[in-house]
């Protein structure tokens, strides 16, 4: 850890942290990443276990994401490792700022390819404020797992076509399941 | 090429009739809602599809005439200026909603819808297009996801990039792109977070598909005078700390409340040197919870009164001070700049003195209402510029608070965006390699020296002699 400013709920972190040590860090102050507790939600439960570049990389659903976002929501500013090993900082410590172009969002879903994350500044959650989850789990995980997102409308056709269902949460419509989804994906 | 050869072009894709070149209206279209800096287009045109704007693209590319988009002008940073001449790309005629699609929670416009036109299609749903940039009467979804524009209540609920979820552009190459899908967060990097905020750089935005947001079921609004800015800034900074996530937390110092008090008679209670508006929503019960906490960190925190709204109509009434009060600062001067800087908010009570020592040093009047929760500053100087020397002192001012704001962790721009206006401060806040970074992060997508030319990044080419020509050309 870099730097953390519970005051100002901003958190600069080495991406190579795990996420665990970082919430057990955060949470000695109240804070945390709304990130649901991965020994109750297994599956649900992104970026478990893992590190804070991982988590950025692959931006996936979870089960705080209808009041708090998206791991893309919560990145405020890098530092950032081009492909030629330069580094280069983008953004900035305050929860909003337009000043640029923000390079320090390419390499959220980007799977690691392109810029590389060094350190990372996150806005950080207080602990008391998170909301109830709605994600209901059907059966006990194991890896891998599929994740699906569709349109409200359709979310209960796919949830019923889906095979081997562990979770769904039907406020975002996302559903985790250990089979491969069967449904073609739609447009719109 | 002169400006009737580009009349004479543009009348070979688009109607006559909306394009616009008489005197009056080059005139109008000369700058937005920044006005120190003016440069007046050729001509103004008004497409009303995706492939008339993308036509006008194509011809100014082929002729090499530099074209700015432009939504409703009431951007702070000179953004919508025709820099370099040429067009004006306006959405005014970019205003139809297209599809409201409640079921999936989410809604088609064209760009040159105005914020306020999307969120009432859909109130009587129980709806709105959550962000709330205080210019939301008219400034547009275009304008909106080109500035990545904020409002009172984005510290609840974000700035307008989260609720896009897909758009259809044009790119500097002239092609027609649609990203993004209806459904949030599908997989791949996150190039529509790039796009929202590049100040109309990267593309001209036609059409997107934006989220909508359930209106709460209770609204709770308190406003708290303080006999100090000291206790109203502590106060944010408590509130904060306590874990509290208010919708709204904005801050109007006295100086503010004297104008708003003469224009529009707010009682402001005797002693009263700062107010805070605190704003929480959500189910009853969690509005009440946290009005309740903020209301206990206000009173120990020394306010002089609180006012709890007891109905819409009085809820109204204490937003008075904070919406009408940047308009209310015609009544201390002839000119009002206002500025636009962010800091972690914590550092709130330090930036804060800073900004009056500065007001005081250089001679200037300055009256601050803001975004405090967020940590958004929007200094207010005004003066007479008729002043021999004062436009300079305002200048300078500016980039004293900028300086402070980047040494503090923060960033130049909150909301109003780099513009025209800014450019020469990035190098203030980020290194040759973090510019170069930007540079070609602007490359990864089709660039002409003829879409939206002199915005964002300094040192593009042919900018310096232009800038002489705009520069503080409303003096
Ligand atoms: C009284 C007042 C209050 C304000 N309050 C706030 C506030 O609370 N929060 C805030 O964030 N801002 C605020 N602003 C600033 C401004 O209103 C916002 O930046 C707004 O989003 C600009 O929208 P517009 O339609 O007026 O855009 P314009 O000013 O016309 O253009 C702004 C920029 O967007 C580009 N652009 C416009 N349309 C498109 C398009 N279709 N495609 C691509 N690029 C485009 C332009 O080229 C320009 O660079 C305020 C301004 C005023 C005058």
């Amino acid at each position: 850890m870099i730097d953390f400013s519970p005051a100002d709920q901003v958190v600069e972190v080495g991406a190579g942290m795990a996420i665990a040590e970082l919430q057990s860090l955060l949470g000695a102050e109240g804070q945390c990443l709304p990130l649901p507790d991965p020994a109750e939600w297994g599956a649900a439960a992104a970026g478990y276990p893992g590190t804070v570049g991982g988590l950025l990389a692959c931006n996936l659903p979870h089960g705080y994401m209808a009041a708090c976002g998206m791991p893309r929501d919560w990145v405020l500013g890098a530092i950032l490792r081009r492909p030629d090993g330069t580094e280069a900082k983008s953004g900035s410590r305050a929860v909003k700022s337009v000043a640029g172009y923000d390079a320090h969002k390419l390499g959220v879903g980007a799977w690691g390819r392109g810029l590389r994350y060094v350190r990372v500044i996150l806005r950080t959650y207080p602990t008391k404020g998170l909301p109830t989850m709605s994600i209901v789990q059907s059966a006990p995980v194991q890896s891998p797992v599929f994740i699906q997102r569709c349109l409200r409308s359709d979310f209960d056709s796919v949830l019923r076509q889906t095979p081997g269902v562990v979770a769904h949460d039907p406020q975002t419509q996302v559903i985790w399941s250990q089979e491969r989804p069967t449904t073609p994906p739609k447009a719109g | 090429m002169g400006e009737s050869d580009i009349f004479a072009g543009l009348a070979s894709v688009l109607p006559p009739e909306r394009i616009l070149g008489s005197e009056a209206a080059r005139r109008v279209y000369a700058h937005d809602a920044y006005t120190v800096d003016r440069s007046a287009p050729d001509v103004i045109v008004l497409p009303e599809t995706t492939e008339e704007a993308q036509a006008v693209i194509r011809w100014c590319l082929v002729h090499q005439v530099p074209f700015t988009p432009r939504g409703a002008g009431t951007g702070l940073s000179g953004g919508a200026m025709a820099a370099k001449g040429g067009v004006i790309l306006s959405t005014k005629r970019l205003n139809r909603i297209l599809q409201i699609d409640i079921p999936n929670r989410r809604l088609h416009a064209q760009a040159g819808v105005a914020n306020l036109k999307l969120s009432q299609a859909v109130a009587a749903e129980g709806f709105h297009f959550a962000p709330d940039p205080s210019s939301q009467s008219v400034s547009t979804l275009g304008g909106n996801i080109a500035e990545n524009s904020g409002g009172p209540h984005t510290l609840k609920y974000g700035v307008t990039a989260p609720h896009i979820l897909a758009m259809t552009w044009i790119d500097n190459a002239g092609e027609v792109r649609t990203w993004g899908t209806g459904v949030e967060g599908g997989p791949g990097p996150d190039l529509l977070s790039v796009l929202v905020g590049s100040e109309g750089t990267l593309g001209f935005v036609t059409e997107a598909w934006v989220k909508l947001t359930p209106l709460p079921a209770r609204v709770e609004t308190l406003l708290a005078s303080f006999p100090s800015v000291v206790a109203a800034t502590e106060t944010v900074a408590e509130i904060i700390a306590a874990g509290v996530i208010p919708a709204a937390l904005e801050m109007m110092d006295r100086n503010i409340l004297v104008a708003v008090q003469a224009a529009f008679g707010l009682e402001v209670p005797a002693g009263t040197e700062a107010m805070l508006l605190v704003e929480c929503d959500g189910s009853p019960a969690a509005a009440q919870a946290e009005i309740e906490e903020v209301f206990a960190i206000c009173q120990r925190f020394g306010a002089i009164e609180l006012k709890l709204a007891a109905n819409e109509a009085e809820r109204k009434h204490l937003w008075t001070a904070r919406k009408k009060g940047v308009g209310a600062m015609g009544r201390l001067a002839p000119t009002v700049v206002t500025h636009d800087g962010v800091i972690p908010r914590s550092k709130l009570p330090e930036m804060l003195t800073f900004v009056y020592e500065v007001a005081e040093a250089e001679r200037l009047g300055v009256a601050n209402i803001f975004h405090a929760g967020d940590g958004n500053l929007h200094p207010c100087f005004y003066f007479d510029d008729r002043e021999p020397g004062v436009v300079e002192r305002v200048v300078r001012a500016g980039e004293r608070i900028l300086t402070k704001c980047i040494e503090l962790g923060g960033s130049v721009s909150g909301e109003h965006g780099i513009g025209v206006e800014k450019v020469d401060f990035m190098p203030l806040m980020f290194s040759e390699a973090d510019l170069a970074l930007q540079g070609d992060v602007k490359r990864m997508f089709p660039t002409s020296e003829f879409a939206n030319p002199c915005k964002v990044l300094p040192t593009q080419k042919g900018c310096v002699e232009h800038q002489r020509r705009w520069r503080g050309a409303a003096h």
